[in-house]
């Protein structure tokens, strides 16, 4: 078990507590991600369902109102966290959200073919794309076990 | 990379909101500090400061965002990208990088906040400031960046 984390959004309208691990830490560099944000790349927690939990406020849709449901605080609008299309039961929680960030570092990145110059990152995993859905369950063994959890 | 005079295009995540930028951009900048980092979701925000009036919006209804107080901060009232930022009673508009079409002609020419950025973010431009640079020392920098610029 992980003590309780916290974390909001720029306002702190919107805040949330995380009582599980980390199951997997990352990078995304698509284009995508480099609007949402408005910097070089996305940074995510990707964190079990049943271990995330709003406290305080009501996040709306933004992003494409696809299947993956982009959640923002609708005062400031920070993209706070994103639930892959039903049944995967996980939340990406964007890293900078937490009370205190120092701690993440991403394991992996991805799209870095959609990557800025200068915006590499230290993550010890990298894919040109998505990584292919038969790597995941491997990357997420391999950083639970990097990370002791 | 973008010719002198050339106009940039761009625009939020889901392309509601789109605009122009027909002026030589200013600087270029990454902010590192925690109010970034929160607005972003990402490491750090990127901006290109540009003219007032070179920044033209040219579909799309911006809103506001950001926290209590600050009104600088346009968003995408569809998709919420964070856009542009356009303080009040000055000069420029500083528009987040990766709205641009072509983005990658504009890496960071400072970093600032260096004080509160990512344990594993490094810097890559030539200057890295703690926090906000002081007042005095952005003409200096302006120059040196048209200079390279146009060099």
């Amino acid at each position: 078990m992980s003590e309780v984390r916290e974390g909001g959004c720029r306002c702190g309208r919107v805040r949330f507590a995380i009582s599980a691990p980390p199951m997997l830490t990352m990078a995304c560099h698509c284009v995508g991600c480099q609007r949402m944000t408005g910097g070089p790349y996305s940074v995510s927690e990707v964190i079990p369902g049943a271990g995330f939990e709003v406290t305080a406020g009501e996040p709306v849709i933004g992003g494409l109102h696809g299947e993956v449901q982009h959640y923002h605080c609708g005062y400031c609008m920070s993209w706070v966290f994103t639930r892959p299309p039903t049944p995967m039961p996980m939340v990406n929680v964007r890293a900078t959200m937490l009370d205190d960030a120092r701690g993440f570092e991403p394991y992996v990145e991805m799209c870095t073919d959609e990557m800025l110059p200068w915006a590499k990152t230290p993550a010890v995993k990298s894919y040109p794309a998505f990584p292919p859905n038969e790597d995941w369950p491997q990357l997420i063994t391999a950083y639970m076990q990097r990370a002791g959890g | 990379m973008a010719a002198i005079g050339e106009v940039l295009e761009g625009g939020c995540r889901c392309g509601q909101v789109r605009f122009q930028v027909t002026a030589p951009p200013m600087l270029t900048v990454a902010c590192h500090c925690t109010g970034c980092q929160r607005m972003t979701g990402g490491a750090y925000a990127l901006s290109v400061m540009v003219p007032v009036e070179g920044f033209e919006v040219t579909a799309g209804e911006p809103v506001v965002g950001g926290a209590p107080g600050q009104v600088a901060h346009h968003h995408c009232p569809q998709c919420l990208s964070w856009v542009f930022t356009r303080p009040p009673g000055l000069s420029f508009v500083n528009v987040r990088t990766p709205m641009l079409d072509a983005p990658e002609d504009f890496p960071p020419f400072l970093d600032i906040w260096v004080s509160e950025k990512l344990p594993w973010v490094t810097p890559t431009s030539a200057y890295a400031f703690d926090q906000f640079p002081p007042q005095e020392e952005w003409p200096a920098l302006m120059q040196v960046y048209a200079a390279e610029r146009t060099g």
